[in-house]
């Protein structure tokens, strides 16, 4: 008799369960007016900053559509994309990512531009050493911990690891680097001070001016071009929509929002 | 290969260490809690639970703020002695501990009040002190549970990853424990040796869960 009593209490229970997880579900929620369409986009992490900004810009110009965004390191986009995810536009803080998607076939080649550009530099707390002028300093020994991004998980690591080559000082200095998942965790390690320099974005540097010091800005021929590329997804359901917003990020409107945050703007495609 | 075994090595190390930090200062604090009554003494309990449901990145955020080169107490070490814990190993024992305490703490309790009162208060009677009748009567007496703690609380020591990612950095031949080894091969691409690590990691966890809990397990009924 307990025990029936007892199976029926749990029933009970979990049938509510049900009934409320059923009752809260997007599916049971009533649409707003006529439903919008959603445009799924994956961009890099560095990208968030302008694209929340301009992102109001052009659902203003196309009312039927609503952006949605996935920030995260290039890398690991890639390989949700991979894995079939489902999305409509590609943005990320590299070539080779887009690269390896394109050679998996997972892109419309047609699509693919290039709507920005990014340069590298080498930042450190506001009360650094005063020895501490370039990138070629790195190697003094009052110099001993150096914030990188991980190249394995970013590619800001990849321009990382070609600048200290560069400079001829990626021998010295390998025993100083602390690889970071991200860039953000580079600019927050070297304000806070837990290193003595980093190596970051211009627009990272131009995000968190307040806490870092610019200490050199390493040349374009220091490192691969850092594009930015944008590329429709082949499986996309919303083509219309996402060859609309790779046209709008290479559009003016969109490049003085960039510029504002650091990043070189290319007017024309790729 | 040279750098997953150094990975193996060095989380076993940092584990186990962790995990003797765990057992000594959460029999202490369980003890405390468990025997005795102060002012303060819920907010203790609350405070020493705290890792086990925050977020491994907010607990590492708050170890950062405590033990970094500029924290409040890191700060004070490093001024006085030029050392940080930042970026070492040592860091990565810290955020095990943390996170590995509060399970030894709310297991070591309940073993603790589960022994009969009765058997402690004659000891007392008997005229041994406190301390004797801590480690003579209530820990053996309790052992089981104690066991189950510290195996608890060397499996969470074995996995942290969030705290140590912030705290120690993920530094190849440094402070590359298994779990952010992993993560840094998978999120890199380098599948083959995240599977090898993943599978290599699983059988030495299993063979030593399963030798712990044949230590602990054997049950004689009087």
């Amino acid at each position: 008799m307990n025990l029936w009593r007892g199976i029926r209490k749990v029933a009970t229970f979990v049938g509510m369960a049900f009934i409320l997880a059923g009752t809260v579900s997007p599916a049971c929620t009533p649409a707003a007016a006529p439903a919008k369409t959603e445009v799924m986009v994956f961009a890099a992490m560095s990208l968030k900053q302008p694209f929340s900004q301009a992102a109001p810009l052009f659902e203003a110009e196309n009312p039927g559509a609503v952006l949605q965004f996935n920030y995260g390191g290039s890398g690991t986009l890639a390989d949700q994309i991979a894995s079939g995810a489902a999305v409509d536009v590609f943005s990320s803080a590299g070539i080779k990512e887009m690269d390896s998607l394109t050679e998996k076939d997972l892109i419309d080649k047609d699509t693919r531009r290039v709507f920005a550009a990014n340069s590298l530099v080498l930042v450190a707390p506001l009360d650094h050493s005063e020895a501490l002028r370039g990138f070629n300093d790195l190697a003094l020994p009052q110099v001993r911990r150096i914030a990188v991004c991980d190249s394995r998980l970013s590619p800001a690591g990849l321009y990382t690891g070609e600048a200290f080559k560069y400079y001829g000082i990626a021998d010295n200095i390998s025993g100083k680097l602390i690889p970071c998942p991200q860039v953000a965790q580079v600019c927050d390690y070297t304000v806070r001070g837990e290193v003595d320099a980093g190596v970051v974005y211009l627009s990272d540097y131009l995000a968190r001016k307040s806490g870092l010091a610019l200490i050199e800005q390493a040349p374009e021929a220091a490192h691969s071009k850092i594009e930015y590329p944008a590329a429709v997804i082949k499986n996309s359901v919303h083509k219309d929509y996402a060859n609309r917003f790779v046209s709008f990020l290479c559009s003016e409107k969109c490049a003085t929002i960039l510029s504002g945050y650091g990043f070189k703007t290319v007017t024309a495609g790729n | 290969m040279e750098q997953v075994l150094f990975s193996v090595r060095l989380s076993f190390q940092v584990a186990l260490i962790a995990t003797i930090f765990s057992v000594v200062f959460g029999c202490a604090f369980a003890y405390l809690l468990a025997r005795r009554n102060f002012y303060g003494k819920e907010l203790l309990d609350v405070v020493l639970t705290l890792p086990l449901v925050l977020p491994p990145t907010v607990t590492g955020y708050i170890l950062l703020l405590l033990f970094g080169s500029r924290g409040l107490l890191g700060g004070y070490i490093y001024s006085l002695t030029g050392y940080t814990v930042m970026f070492t190993w040592q860091a990565a024992v810290l955020c095990s501990f943390i996170v590995s305490l509060p399970l030894m703490i709310k297991t070591a309790r309940a073993a603790f009040e589960s022994v009969d009162e009765k058997l402690l208060q004659a000891s007392y009677i008997m005229g041994y002190s406190e301390v004797h009748t801590f480690f003579r009567i209530l820990l053996p007496l309790a052992r089981r549970g104690l066991y189950a703690g510290a195996i608890l609380a060397f499996a969470r020591a074995l996995g942290e990853f969030g705290a140590t990612l912030m705290l120690a950095g993920n530094i190849e031949g440094k402070t590359d424990t298994m779990p952010l080894a992993i993560y840094a091969d998978v999120a890199g691409g380098d599948w083959n040796r995240a599977w090898g690590m993943v599978l290599l990691f699983t059988l030495i966890s299993a063979v030593f869960l399963y030798a712990a809990n044949k230590l602990a397990g054997k049950q004689r009924w009087a």
